[in-house]
């Protein structure tokens, strides 16, 4: 390859700047600037320094391609690979440069160990990797003859996906965990049909530069989503108008134009406001309701139910036809919404004696329960602030970002989702440049590792009969006594702590499985219960020259080993194979990764990347990116709208019973103000993330705890009233549980709230963990959700003394 | 001439102390040592701001020497270890530093950092530049500049490494910089003006 840069080589530099010739803005990008630089580096190579580069995490989504110097075998020095020439990609964090000390750190699992103590208890001895396996396979086989191949359930984190080919090998369960992320999206991906429950359906972050508004709530979008922050400001600096809704002055709401302090868990509030608003304005745009949603079609003013036809086919996912009734302004009459083309928005219809109404006018009728003065007495956001949004979102375009750990993990968030989808139909924001509404994790730029689409890379394929086993449980159900017959887990990183609610309760649940096996680097609070605990490597780690690969963003990146395997760890491909030749099934996986990478490579779907070989990928410094690269993603309105009928589906039939087929405001489970339990409990126990962290990843990190430790941090008035000083060893409890840490005194926290950064090691606080105290009742009607109740860590009331 | 500064953008820093570990790492700065460091102004406690909820206002200051002009350290010195060098930085000889601290008292910005013992380093070897002189016990040490890297015209990592692209290294002497477009076309805040020292490194929304 003569050229030197990121790109697909059927773009040459010549035919690449042809085609960019028109766009004088993209035009400084194509210097020769990073190639110049990447030669150089090269060149700076010397005897006793080497360089590699090495994607680095996956669950921030980030996936930075990190330039690596090795000096005599260690790790000396991490940067952003200059291959790319868009600083957009070029990119690292505080959190990858803490590698430098993290990958040697003494907190590692630096062998096998075996449980010597009572389970829980922490105590284990050092054992050969032989043995651990000889002595996984005893146990696990023995439970899987006694109960069945299912008895044992696979469950890893984001970060160890890859280990979820041990579902293939031993044909068990394998599967993440139920209800986590899902709370936004159960409300509003119903209604586009577009995503599954994760509130996908935004443009790329790139494309905020398009917007007029961009309305972020519940989202600290600088610190979670942080090596994606620069679109952030390119369009702030822009013009775009950032407002922040957040019980907390947060980073992003400190960088934003507009802060909005809300009541904690009252987003669905929030929302329901700022429909009324839209409605009260008449800010909604008729001609896009007519033509692209469900507010025309008719609803029984009686029973509530859609006025339609059973086609009697299904949709590819199998979801009924129904053949919805709008009224025709011409013939006054019923007609299919797919033929109509004079639908009415208003009115009331006599149809063979049943007396019909819009959805538009049912939602109008709906929404007098929740005028503007309502919606502040709940949310404490001023009433003329719900018109002032309105007027400035609703013309557009405007996007809406919001988050997943924030009042997602408080009840009823759903109809906070809901709210929002029916904002977005009101006023046709979406389908456009400046218009995406939902998460934006990741800066959702093309495909990313969750989602697919314009690049991938090729998946190995399983027999037939190596199929995992079905998933019959929802995890959180386990803990709360549902009758199961599982009987092991095996857990890549910390997920049952992180994920699980309520951990006394989790703790008894643990404690009477047969065996649980833990595939982690460093130690955490679910490795203590671990019979066996298998040391992993770190990203940088291998035993063979090329470890990894990875599409996402438009991009293809390579991971190469860094450094060898530290300590007594090992591959997750090699503790797989170790799984496999216990379970006679080794030739059915890869023997190596570079077989596995090359393999991948070669069967993508895009005829682009099949074409790439590893040996192309290295002369590139490992990373090179699509043809549409230079452009946001922009998803227009086929994208979007995949309900069966075709129509933007606002109102949810099969939630009549719940009363939630517009959306009806709901308290909260705990944290609702009139919970009599507040008077004991005053307090909201919330769980904040943080730019530190990666969830329970970098807490041992010593780079980090430079700046970040364990606090409890409360408004400095909730300190006062309590007698309370910056440093004072406090307990957080409630009747769930308690756990310890030291309090702090911050001005930006709300009043009502005490919060601490999520994810933290057990062994850092006294007396177990965050969980220790969190709410684990699930919302009775959660069933009607798309996915089932939801976790509800947030929707935690909690009270704080001196310990 | 030439004079080296850096220019932060304090409407993009965030805050996220990218730039203290890049610094860290590329300069094998010890354990319990920072060169480069963001605060928050008017606040104690990290993520803090000034004022009461909820007005409040945050303003991340991201802190390192600020290499002026008139440096209040350098004119202390008593062995010429802190000079000024020909690229307009403010650099320290070790060798001749003997470690007195008044450099340290003079410094109104506090981004000088001082071996009091033998420095801890976390993982227990040099990281970083290979280039950069390890410092001992007894010396004091603050940001260079990357004279290791800038001195082969290439850019500090904390530049290169902030994700959001905040701060530019460039020459104020030259009038086509970027740099000296920034202080041209923007209000300019310097840090502790009253103090005269007329540091190089400079702020702007």
């Amino acid at each position: 390859m003569a050229e030197k840069t990121c790109r697909f080589p059927s773009l040459t530099r010549r035919s690449f700047m042809k085609g960019a010739a028109a766009v004088a803005a993209g035009a400084g990008m194509l210097g020769t600037g990073s190639w110049l630089a990447a030669t150089e580096a090269k060149a700076a190579e010397t005897d006793d320094e080497i360089v590699r580069y090495c994607w680095h995490k996956g669950h921030c989504a980030g996936y930075c391609s990190l330039k690596c110097t090795v000096r005599d075998g260690r790790l000396a020095v991490l940067e952003p690979n200059d291959i790319y020439e868009d600083p957009r990609y070029s990119t690292c964090c505080v959190k990858g440069l803490s590698e430098i000390q993290n990958v040697y750190s003494p907190e590692r699992v630096q062998t096998p160990l075996k449980r010597v103590g009572e389970r829980g208890e922490g105590k284990f001895e050092s054992i050969s990797w032989d043995q651990a396996m000889d002595e996984i396979y005893e146990n696990l086989s023995e439970i899987q003859k006694k109960y069945g191949k299912g008895s044992i359930w696979v469950c890893n984190s984001v970060e160890a996906s890859d280990m979820d080919w041990l579902g293939n090998i031993l044909g068990c369960v394998c599967a993440k965990e139920d209800g986590i992320d899902l709370s936004y999206g159960s409300g509003l991906d119903p209604a586009t049909g577009y995503g599954t429950g994760y509130a996908w359906a935004t443009n790329g972050s790139r494309d905020w530069v398009n917007s007029k508004v961009v309305l972020n709530v519940s989202s600290n979008y600088l610190e979670s989503s942080l090596v994606q922050s620069l679109p952030f400001f390119e369009a702030k600096e822009a013009g775009t108008k950032f407002i922040t809704v957040d019980p907390h002055f947060s980073t992003t709401a400190g960088k934003s134009d507009q802060w909005v302090p809300i009541n904690p868990g009252t987003d669905n509030a929030f929302f329901l406001g700022l429909v009324t608003a839209v409605l009260d304005e008449e800010l909604y745009d008729e001609e896009f309701m007519k033509a692209h949603t469900g507010f025309t079609f008719l609803v029984d003013s009686e029973t509530g139910e859609l006025l339609g036809n059973d086609t009697g086919q299904l949709t590819e996912n199998e979801q009924p036809i129904i053949d919805y009734q709008v009224w025709s302004e011409s013939a006054q009459a019923p007609v299919s919404h797919k033929t109509c083309t004079d639908p009415a928005l208003n009115g009331t219809f006599t149809i063979d004696g049943k007396k019909y109404t819009t959805v538009f006018d049912a939602l109008v009728e709906n929404q007098k329960q929740y005028p503007l003065e309502w919606a502040e007495e709940v949310t404490g956001v001023p009433a003329e602030t719900y018109t002032q949004i309105a007027r400035e979102y609703a013309p557009g375009p405007s996007s809406i970002s919001i988050g997943h750990g924030g009042n997602d993990k408080v009840a009823g968030c759903d109809i906070a989702g809901h709210g929002m989808a029916l904002l977005v139909s009101l006023t046709g924001n979406m389908g456009k440049p400046g218009t995406g509404f939902g998460y934006y994790n990741g800066g959702r730029e093309y495909s990313n590792f969750f989602t697919g689409g314009k690049v991938s890379l090729g998946a190995w394929e399983f027999p037939e009969d190596m199929q995992p086993a079905e998933k019959k449980y929802m995890m959180y159900d386990l803990p709360k006594g549902v009758e199961n017959d599982i009987h092991a887990f095996i857990v890549g990183g910390n997920t049952l702590v992180q994920y699980l609610p309520n951990m006394n309760k989790v703790d008894e649940w643990v404690k009477t499985l047969d065996y649980l096996v833990v595939c982690d680097i460093y130690f955490t609070d679910c490795s203590d219960w671990a019979d066996i605990i298998l040391p992993t490597c770190s990203p940088f780690e291998s035993n063979e020259e090329i470890s990894s690969i990875i599409a996402g963003y438009n991009t293809v990146q390579l991971r190469q080993k860094v450094i060898d395997p530290l300590f007594d760890s090992r591959t997750n491909l090699e503790i797989l194979r170790g799984f496999a030749e216990k379970w006679g099934v080794e030739d059915a996986l890869p023997e190596s990764a570079e077989e596995y990478v090359r393999y991948r490579l070669r069967t993508s779907p895009n005829p682009e990347i099949a074409k790439w070989t590893v040996e192309d990928m290295l002369d590139h410094q490992c990373a090179f990116q699509g043809p549409e690269v230079d452009e946001p993603r922009v998803i227009g309105l086929d994208e979007i709208i995949l309900t069966p009928s075709g129509k933007l589906e606002v109102y949810y039939q099969d939630q009549l019973s719940a009363n939630q087929a517009l959306p009806n405001y709901e308290e909260p489970i705990e944290i609702g103000v009139s919970n009599p339990l507040r008077e004991k409990y005053p307090l909201q126990f919330y769980q904040r993330r943080s730019r530190f962290n990666i969830h329970n990843q970098f807490f041992d990190a010593t780079w980090m705890k430079q700046f970040s430790d364990t606090f409890a941090e409360m408004n400095p008035e909730e300190m006062a009233s309590r007698g309370l000083k910056d440093g004072d060893l406090v307990e957080v409890y409630n009747d769930r549980g308690y756990f310890k840490c030291p309090a702090l005194g911050n001005n930006t926290v709300r009043p009502g709230v005490v919060r601490c950064i999520e994810g933290q090691r057990g062994k850092y606080i006294e007396g177990g963990n965050l969980n220790a105290v969190t709410n684990d009742e699930l919302l009775e009607r959660g069933k009607l959700l798309m996915h089932g109740p939801v976790i509800t860590q947030s929707d935690t009331l909690v009270e704080v003394r001196k310990a | 001439m030439t004079r080296y500064a850096l220019a932060i953008n304090t409407g993009r820093c965030m805050g996220c102390q990218t730039c203290a570990n890049a610094c860290k790492m590329e300069n094998n700065v010890p354990m319990g040592m920072l060169w480069n460091r963001v605060i928050v102004e008017g606040s104690d406690s990290f993520d803090g701001a000034e004022g009461e909820y909820p007005n409040l206002k945050r303003n991340y200051i991201a802190l390192t020497c600020q290499h002026c002009e008139n440096p209040a350290c350098e004119k202390v010195c008593p062995t010429g270890a802190t000079y000024k060098d020909e690229l307009g930085r403010v650099e320290i000889d070790y060798d001749k530093c003997i470690g007195c601290r008044m450099c340290m008292a003079a410094c109104p910005y506090n981004v000088r950092t001082f071996n009091w013992a033998d420095p801890v380093r976390d993982p227990e070897f040099n990281y970083g530049n290979k280039n950069v002189p390890v410092r001992e016990k007894g010396v004091m040490e603050k940001c260079t500049l990357c004279k290791e890297l800038t001195d082969k015209g290439e850019t500090p990592m904390c530049v290169r490494c902030c994700p959001v692209k905040a701060r530019t290294f460039g020459d104020l002497d030259d009038p086509n910089s970027e740099i000296s477009k920034l202080k041209e076309s923007h209000k300019v805040r310097l840090l502790l003006e009253d103090k005269g020292t007329r540091p190089q490194v400079f702020y702007y929304e």
